[in-house]
């Protein structure tokens, strides 16, 4: 049965259709796969297995009923900053060590009305900030090499999703959080388009900067459940009012005539070697796709990262303005991030709002005749927890700022960024990202479906599931 | 022209931060490596007149799928 728990949703549910396997088989193989890695892994906050198992008998019932939705009886794992009616929601942090919500944030509402089985609230970074040493929940420790770090803040998605824990866990993304994570663990993770999956009920850390997205380990699955995910909520006044495109079946678009374009520059002149070589190989397989590869300009790469990280300072210390009294129980990275953002200005705060657009004008440039654009998930390989330094090809550098650089600067437009598994450098996942127009996820799930459909690299499992007895 | 600790502690008394010596001492660190690229953003030239972004610009830009 526990191959179950290397399923994806997607085989789940075919499973679930012809017979072959159960909600309550894939929930048991989960729970069993949780007990098996999580000494190990630490990517749950809060196990909900005699609920799930309930919601999974139900799920039978509506399987043989002729009643099955999109997600029925496939089980699912929420970041620690969604909240959930009822059930723990601690942001990661001490201060919330006890905080049980009344209401669904607005996306689980959606899973679980969709029939997904909410089986386990994640780890993250303190508040989606705080570091890879989180002091109250310790540290998530990556499935592929347990002495690095899923990279963040959506820890324990990444860590559950390529254990095997979940198919399916929520992260959020303000600076790459659901995209770094995805990279450093060997999954699948897009962070939409802003305003295309409503925010309400998700613990903020910078409102314009801010998405939610869902961590899997097959792009057809990212498609699953960001379509359910997906559409407008009046509760979050920046969710779009734009209908949601079927997405399921946009990964079956022939990608062949595409074009893709590749910036170059800031996003690759700070790689690991061999991480670079690897994600030159990815773009070798996408043209024997059909898809054009073609160099594109996008110049002033420096300074919207420094705009990004200017409203993410700013945003950040006007949201958790409440804490700032208690700045020093805070974990490390949170605690100073907010230190210094208390120091930027008004006036750089808004220049960096107002500058978005300048770099979208320059973006939209970009995008002239090509359908997306395609950089490295993560140019390094994940670092050590006892380091948190990344190799550049020779040099170490602090993790932080290199492996958000090909990140930020699609928060701050606002365009999707789809990661998908491209190779192993010593054993340990590289990515990479595809970048699209505005509410155009749908190309990015064609092209990332049509790249796991003629490799594998996405069906490897990680050496803490391989240690697991049968 | 580095803001001087003093400088730094006397805004943050301003703003009635809570903020430590070391947390001083970290920030004035963190805005003199920030300081070159900053200047480089505020010398970009934003119109006043038309075309004057302002953050429903860069909303209307996502929601038209970006496109202006």
């Amino acid at each position: 049965m526990s191959d179950l728990a290397d399923a994806t949703a997607v085989e789940l549910l075919e499973r679930y259709a012809d017979g072959s396997a159960s909600p309550v088989d894939a929930v048991t193989a989960c729970l069993e796969r949780i007990e098996a890695v999580e000494p190990a892994v630490n990517a749950v906050v809060t196990l909900l297995g005699e609920e799930a198992l309930g919601q999974a008998r139900q799920a039978e019932e509506r399987w043989r009923r002729g009643e099955a939705r999109a997600l029925e009886g496939v089980p699912y794992g929420l970041k620690d900053i969604v909240a959930t009616a009822g059930i723990l929601t601690t942001g990661g942090s001490s201060l919330y060590r006890d905080s049980v919500p009344t209401e669904d944030a607005a996306l689980a509402a959606r899973l679980h009305e969709a029939g997904g089985i909410l089986l386990a609230k994640l780890h993250t970074f303190e508040f989606a900030c705080g570091g890879a040493v989180n002091r109250t929940f310790g540290i998530c420790r990556n499935p592929w090499d347990v002495e690095r770090t899923t990279g963040g803040s959506s820890s324990g998605s990444g860590a559950a999703v390529a254990a095997g824990e979940v198919p399916i866990a929520v992260g959020t993304d303000t600076g790459g959080s659901i995209r770094i994570p995805a990279a450093y663990c060997g999954i699948t993770g897009i962070k939409p388009t802003y305003g295309r999956v409503p925010r309400h009920g998700v613990m903020g850390l910078s409102w314009t900067m801010d998405h939610a997205g869902p961590m899997t380990r097959s792009v057809r699955d990212a498609a699953l459940a960001l379509e359910v995910m997906a559409g407008h909520d009046p509760r979050d006044a920046t969710c779009s009012a734009r209908p949601v495109p079927d997405l399921v079946a946009a990964c079956e678009q022939d990608v062949a005539g595409m074009v893709v374009g590749r910036p170059r520059g800031w996003f690759e002149d700070r790689m690991h070697p061999q991480v670079a070589a690897v994600f030159e190989a990815s773009l070798s397989q996408m043209a024997e796709l059909g898809v054009t590869i073609v160099d594109v300009v996008l110049a002033d790469l420096p300074l919207v990262d420094a705009a990004g990280w200017t409203i993410i300072y700013a945003e950040m210390v006007s949201l958790h303005e409440t804490f700032l009294p208690m700045l020093e129980d805070r974990d490390a990275m949170g605690a100073r991030l907010l230190a210094d953002g208390s120091f930027v200005s008004a006036r750089d705060y808004l220049r960096a709002v107002r500058y978005r657009s300048v770099f979208q004008a320059e973006l939209q440039e970009a995008f002239a005749g090509v359908d997306a654009l395609a950089v490295p998930g993560a140019t390094t390989i994940a670092p050590p927890l006892d380091t948190m330094c990344c190799d550049v090809g020779g040099e170490e550098v602090d993790w932080l700022a290199v492996a958000t650089r090909t990140h930020v600067p699609f928060n701050l437009s606002g365009s999707p960024g789809l990661c998908v598994p491209i190779g192993f450098v010593d054993g340990l996942p590289a990515s990479l990202q595809l970048v699209g127009r505005p509410h155009d996820e749908a190309t990015l799930f064609a092209l990332g479906s049509a790249y796991q459909r003629t490799t594998g690299h996405h069906r490897r499992r990680p050496p803490v599931v391989s240690s697991v007895p049968d | 022209v580095d803001p001087t600790p003093d400088f730094v502690r006397a805004v943050a008394r301003w703003h009635s931060l809570p903020t430590s010596e070391d947390r001083i001492i970290g920030a004035i660190d963190t805005h003199r490596s920030r300081r070159p690229i900053l200047e480089a953003l505020r010398a970009v030239p934003l119109p006043f007149l038309e075309g004057c972004p302002e953050p429903a610009t860069a909303l209307t830009w996502i929601e038209q799928r970006g496109t202006r």
